[in-house]
């Protein structure tokens, strides 16, 4: 006769409904069982050290089980049963097969097991993947940040993220990552950069060529990012360019190559590659 | 994940000798281990399909060993029971998948082998490429993305009489995510559309066909092989055509 199990899962928090399985019920030839889950998150995960202490006892409580029918939420609210599953014809050892096959196990690499998240990239960063994706890096330059300008503030007119040098236009260039967490800020700094590179070229009658600042907006899946980026930027920026739109991205991009061909910068030749 | 690594957890069915001859790999997929298919088939994790009619069958394996030979990015695959009544069809476990949205153009890196499906599509005649036939899996570093393609089973291919008969048409009103980066997609389409024409040529070839017929009880082996070479020899102009069909509606 096959053995059953049913799972094990503890709800730190049920409102939220969060649920996380913590380990197994298993029956067979009448024995009962707990198979542990080999990974389970830290109290940083769950809500804290009681919450994770919480899970620890009901663990605990189920370590020599009595009966495979326990009622869910008879232990703790906290702690719910699973259905009734089969486990596959032709395991041997029912516990460790689930412990070894089903329940969460410890990430493998080092960078899997942290509890703090990773750092998201940079908003320079994902721009310039953009440029990357779509061919043109070549032309692309980063950290616009002549020393011939004057530094009347650390914080006024440092750098811009991305330039193109041509022959008679600079593309001044600034990304928009439309679901970065402050994306509000991000557009206000991009207006106070850019307003504060005009008013340096417009004291230092430089750089030789027309500036014009673009602002290119990732919209990231939050489509009210160009209309935002749009408002705030009316000013500051020459042209806010939505490049999740493939019509306004194709423009872009020629302008891109144009000018920075304009320049003398012959980019690379699309070689097949076989 | 490479086949036999740990990664993979073998499966605890039985599998047909006939599977075991026509795709080796099939054996390794990482499948949850319930008893339970329903719970995790239309999670789009990973799909278990139980099929009214083997032609939907025919089109995800000849979908399969194409694309695998192809180099589209397809999930491993297998058929659970083969030969009954309740065969499914199973596509491998893509671990932390999202669906294709046109804004993650920008950062999908495996470009060839997701043009490669474009080639593929364009052969079996597959005009189903919605956005949930195509899945995204976080790259090495944020934001890049990996594409995979999944599920053939709306492919002509799959109906050997009504495929031949489509002759060297492709879909003109696929139903296909929007946003896709076409442009980008090109060499890969175009290269995968040469290798189409190389394997031709294989022996390989009919082999797979005739296996494919012979696990889901398909009687036109040849038809289908006849036609399916008809469309790989002429896959550079397939594949041409497709590429404007699919650049006019992204």
């Amino acid at each position: 006769m096959s053995a059953k199990f049913r799972l094990v899962q503890y709800v730190p928090d049920p409102f939220v409904g969060t649920k996380i399985t913590i380990g197994a019920l298993v029956e067979h030839d009448g024995q009962v069982e707990l198979a542990r889950a080999p990974w389970v998150p830290g109290p940083g995960c769950i809500g804290g050290r009681k919450a994770w202490s919480t899970m620890q006892l009901i663990l605990d409580s189920l370590s020599t089980p009595a009966r495979f029918d326990l009622p869910s939420g008879e232990l703790s609210a906290l702690a719910q049963l699973g259905e009734e599953r089969l486990v596959p014809a032709g395991v041997g050892s029912a516990r460790e097969w689930l412990e070894a096959k089903l329940l969460p196990q410890k990430p493998l690499r080092e960078q899997d097991q942290k509890e703090t998240p990773p750092y998201r990239p940079h908003r320079d960063t994902v721009g310039y993947r953009f440029f990357e994706q779509w061919s043109v890096a070549d032309f692309v330059k980063r950290k616009y940040a002549p020393s011939s300008l004057p530094r009347t503030h650390p914080k006024a007119a440092a750098s811009v993220s991305h330039y193109v040098p041509g022959k008679d236009e600079l593309l001044l260039m600034e990304p928009v990552v439309g679901t970065r967490p402050k994306f509000e800020d991000d557009l206000q700094a991009i207006s106070q950069e850019f307003l504060a590179f005009r008013e340096l070229f417009r004291q230092m009658s430089g750089p030789h060529q027309t500036p014009v600042f673009i602002a290119y907006v990732l919209t990231g899946g939050y489509s009210a990012a160009m209309g935002e980026a749009s408002r705030v930027l009316s000013r500051a920026a020459d042209q806010v360019v939505n490049v999740d739109d493939p019509a306004q991205r194709t423009l872009f991009l020629q302008r891109i190559v144009a000018v920075g061909s304009s320049g003398g910068n012959q980019g690379s030749l699309p070689l097949p590659r076989n | 994940m490479t086949r036999g690594s740990e990664d993979y957890w073998d499966h605890p069915w039985r599998w047909s000798a006939v599977a075991r001859a026509l795709v080796p790999s099939m054996f390794h997929i990482r499948v949850k281990p319930t008893s339970l298919w329903t719970e995790w088939a239309d999670d789009g994790c990973a799909r278990a399909s139980t099929r009214f009619g083997w032609q939907e069958m025919l089109a995800e394996l000849v979908g399969w060993f194409l694309g695998r030979d192809l180099g589209a990015p397809v999930p491993d695959a297998a058929i659970l029971f083969p030969g009954r009544a309740d065969a499914a069809w199973l596509s491998a476990y893509i671990p932390h998948p999202i669906h294709w949205e046109a804004h993650h153009a920008h950062f999908v890196t495996n470009l060839d082998a997701f043009g490669a499906m474009l080639a593929l599509d364009a052969i079996i005649h597959n005009h189903d490429r919605h956005k949930m036939n195509i899945l995204l899996t976080p790259g090495a570093e944020e934001p890049e993305l990996d594409a995979w393609a999944i599920d053939t089973g709306a492919a002509l291919v799959g109906f050997p009489a009504d495929f031949a008969a489509a002759d060297l048409a492709v879909p003109e009103k696929p139903n296909i995510a929007r946003g896709l980066p076409v442009r980008l997609m090109e060499p890969g389409a175009r290269r995968a559309a040469r290798r189409a024409v190389e394997l031709v040529e294989s022996p390989a070839l009919q082999h797979q066909v005739a296996g494919a017929c012979r696990l889901v009880g398909e009687q036109e082996s040849n038809i289908l092989f006849s036609a399916l070479s008809k469309r790989m020899k002429q896959a550079t102009r397939l594949v041409e055509r497709y590429i404007e069909v699919v650049g006019a509606i992204s």
